[in-house]
């Protein structure tokens, strides 16, 4: 690590979590600055610099068609092993997320959704490696995810319903008059809490994970004995272990949540 | 740490949008064939493994009904053996019944014919002896003719006797 001997092991730590210092432009050894000096050439509006969790990002969507291209090239009618895993999980997403939720017509989503299952799930479990970074745990990418559901959500609504249609049928049709008053605006907040809790939700979690193992590996270091120092190590392994079991769950939720509520666009009835 | 990032949201679009695009392309479409051409087979490896079930169920109970069939066929076969022989012991006893009576009428018959025969033997017997003994006893030849009328009459006597 290109720190001088001065820096403590704790602004070390700390230093994982920050994207905008210059250490985040390293992902294990390969130096993203010459790349990054490449891409402020492009006349954009926005800084498009890369760091490390967009090299995440980058790997997680690589591995997520590259698994599911691998799995769908597989020949003969008994998977194994790793084609065995990804047929489970893809299944999984195909008939419990997707059909259970948004019926027959959910099949030209599968892509859409299946892709967040699998981006998230990589993304999260990437994060978990130390010295990576998960995207997931930036506000900024889950708030994009978010929106592009949200869009999927009133796009896919008004296709269904109509572009008057969609935005009518947010409130239940046959109330007395008065009470569409309240009834809109009820309904429009609760759409826009929609992805607002998606990209929350996410987000916080995955943060709220890798603070409690900073904290007690913080606790680690300030510990002065060798005889508790092993104690909150234990604990951070522990909480490792549920970090993992976290990243399949929040992938899980997101990818449920966005089909049920396409789905409810699809179908508003129910 | 919360801060608008335009490289993360930029990259995330991409990244993912990307992913979708490939997705929907390349990816999805042959992994949902295979997970649906499996479970299509599964599903008529099944409904053909019931279809053989139900099909040996179907020739069991024909086999089944075949042997009742066939025990009750062999259960009437005995019976009407059982009954022939019977009807063919009753005729046999009766006719040798029949028989039996008819010999022992011959032989009655025998008998009474050979005892009438006797009697005659004898009545020819006992005349001519008494003649003899008479025409010793009287020593005179008695004529024949005339005195068998007495020789019956003595003889009636002796078979009333007897």
């Amino acid at each position: 690590m290109s720190h001088p001997e001065s820096v403590s092991p704790m602004t070390q730590m700390f230093e994982e979590f920050d994207l905008t210092t210059e250490h985040a432009q390293h992902f294990f050894g390969i130096d993203l600055r010459p790349l990054n000096k490449l891409l402020a050439q492009l006349p954009l509006p926005f800084d498009i610099s890369v760091n490390k969790a967009v090299v995440v990002l980058w790997l997680a969507a690589l591995l997520s068609f590259g698994l599911i291209f691998y799995a769908g090239r597989g020949r003969g009618l008994v998977a194994k092993g790793l084609r065995n895993a990804i047929e489970a999980l893809f299944q999984f997403v195909k008939t419990d997320i997707v059909e259970d939720n948004m019926g027959h017509e959910g099949r030209k989503w599968l892509p859409f959704i299946g892709g967040l299952f699998f981006f998230i799930l990589f993304s999260n479990l990437l994060g978990l490696i130390p010295g990576s970074f998960s995207p997931t745990s930036n506000i900024n990418v889950t708030a994009t995810l978010a929106i592009l559901v949200f869009f999927s959500i009133i796009i896919q609504g008004m296709i269904k319903q109509g572009g008057f249609g969609f935005w009518k049928n947010l409130a239940p049709s046959g109330l007395p008059a008065w009470l569409y008053i309240i009834m809109y605006p009820l309904e429009f907040v609760s759409l826009l809490a929609k992805p607002f809790s998606l990209a929350v939700r996410l987000f916080a979690n995955l943060l709220a994970g890798h603070i409690v193992i900073l904290s007690l590996l913080s606790l680690g270091i300030l510990a002065g004995s060798w005889l508790v120092k092993p104690v909150p190590v234990f604990a951070a392994t522990v909480m490792y272990g549920f970090e993992i079991f976290v990243a399949f769950i929040q992938a899980y939720i997101f990818a449920i949540l966005t089909a049920l509520y396409i789905g409810t666009a699809i179908h508003p009835e129910h | 740490m919360i801060a608008l990032q335009s490289n993360l949201i930029f990259w995330t679009i991409v990244s993912f949008g990307l992913l979708v695009l490939l997705l929907g392309k390349f990816g999805v479409g042959p992994l949902v064939q295979v997970l649906e051409a499996r479970e299509r087979r599964i599903r008529e490896s099944i409904e053909q493994a019931e279809h053989a079930r139900l099909e040996a169920e179907r020739l069991l109970k024909e086999y089944e009904e075949k042997l009742a069939e066939a025990r009750a066929e062999a259960q009437k076969f005995i019976a009407e053996g059982k009954q022939l022989g019977e009807n063919l012991r009753a005729e046999i006893k009766a006719k040798a019944d029949e028989e039996v009576k008819l010999m022992i009428a011959k032989a009655e018959d025998q008998i009474n014919r050979d005892v009438e025969q006797a009697i005659k033997e004898l009545r020819t017997e006992v005349g001519d002896l008494s003649v003899t003994l008479a025409a010793k006893v009287i020593e005179k030849e008695l004529d024949k003719a005339a005195h068998e009328q007495l020789i019956e009459s003595y003889l009636s006597e002796v078979g009333r006797l007897s």
